[in-house]
């Protein structure tokens, strides 16, 4: 029985390191066929748990609106939702980065401003999961923010490949409202992965939180 | 007419001390000036904002605040950040921190080896962390990969040892 099973368990593991070190090509060419074959990309949004998010931009027309503490999520809470349709990113925004945030979704770094604050946002995901297609942003390309009580746009105006503790990178000292999203860089699998691709985004439209 | 004067006179010092009064008090743009004022980075100012906007201050708690910025202002002295700072500063500033939290109520658990601030008040959680845990962990665990290959390595091992001891 040696002869069956040695075999066959030889050639899983082969098979597992062969995927591990492939991985990024083959969802690269999966991407790639889906969009030759006109598949709608999946979404990581679990509509189950999706609260009331304005899905449509009727608040984008709006230069203000009031602030209110309860627009102020909760350590962990969903309170967002971030898309780019180009890129075909559909990812629920959690308010924290804990490796909990992070394994469901995109995280925001609880330290910065929240949307429409007027301050720096940094959101963070995983480079294989939800910011993966991250690896094919261009400037110009823009994503959109619903949360509860407003919807926001922001454009992509440049990108920087740079360590993870190189606070110049975080986009906290920008004079306007922008979103920083980070992803560890590179994309290949078996790396060290001591530095972020840090991509620019700056508010487009949406209203401003008056505090 | 000279009575008429004499009491415009006294009612526009009346009004002028009032108003004085009232511009000599701190308001919480006080507190923001004097953190700024201060050197705390544009990373912490957010926080601070946000605390703001959540809870109104009364004038008292703005004034007990303000004193305790004041003496960890005096404590710091010519630091230019965290890390300059000495141990026993530290721990002053740290003082200065929590009796301000004390003021309005709130809880601070500070963590200064993973350079952490978390400030419960209101029902709300504020987060500052130092530059250098701002940014999290976002591919492949390095580690967990390296332990996945070892358990590889140790499992093809285990097949080869194995097979040699069948086929003798």
């Amino acid at each position: 029985m040696a002869y069956v099973y040695m075999p066959l368990l030889l050639s899983l593991i082969g098979f597992l390191l062969v995927f591990l070190c492939l991985s990024p090509y083959i969802k690269a060419a999966y991407s790639v066929m889906s969009i030759i074959s006109e598949n709608t990309a999946q979404t990581s949004v679990d509509e189950t748990e999706v609260p009331d998010f304005k899905l449509e931009n009727t608040s984008g027309e709006t230069e203000s609106i009031p602030y209110s503490p309860d627009m102020y999520p909760q350590l962990g809470e969903l309170y967002a939702q971030i898309h780019c349709d180009r890129l075909g990113i559909h990812e629920n925004v959690y308010f924290g980065d804990s490796s909990t945030e992070l394994n469901k979704g995109v995280g925001q770094y609880a330290g910065s401003g929240i949307f429409g604050f007027g301050r720096t946002i940094i959101l963070g995901g995983h480079h294989a999961t939800s910011f993966a297609p991250l690896e094919y942003v261009e400037v110009g390309d823009v994503f959109t923010v619903n949360t509860s009580y407003a919807t926001y746009t922001y454009e992509v105006y440049d990108m920087v490949v740079a360590n993870e503790d190189d606070g110049w990178a975080f986009g906290f000292d920008s004079d306007e409202e922008i979103i920083t999203m980070y992803t560890c860089y590179p994309f290949t699998p078996l790396a060290s992965y001591s530095q972020r691709l840090y991509v620019y985004a700056r508010k487009t439209s949406g209203p401003y939180l008056e505090h | 007419m000279k009575i008429k004067k004499i009491s415009a006179l006294v009612l526009s010092l009346v009004m002028v001390f009032a108003m004085s009064v009232t511009a000599f008090g701190a308001t919480e743009d006080d507190i923001k000036s004097k953190l700024e004022a201060a050197g705390l980075p544009d990373a912490y100012m957010t926080q601070v904002e946000q605390f703001l906007a959540n809870n109104d201050l009364g004038e008292d708690d703005i004034n007990a605040i303000i004193e305790q910025i004041d003496l960890a202002v005096e404590t710091k002295g010519d630091a230019k950040d965290i890390a300059s700072l000495t141990a026993e500063q530290k721990q002053a500033i740290i003082g200065n921190i929590k009796a301000a939290a004390d003021v309005i109520g709130a809880t601070v658990e500070i963590d200064v080896e993973e350079g952490k601030l978390v400030v419960n008040a209101g029902g709300k959680t504020y987060v500052v962390e130092a530059t250098s845990e701002v940014v999290k962990p976002t591919g492949v665990s390095t580690t967990a990969t390296v332990a996945v290959v070892a358990v590889m390595a140790v499992g093809i091992f285990a097949c080869a040892v194995v097979s040699k001891k069948k086929v003798a």
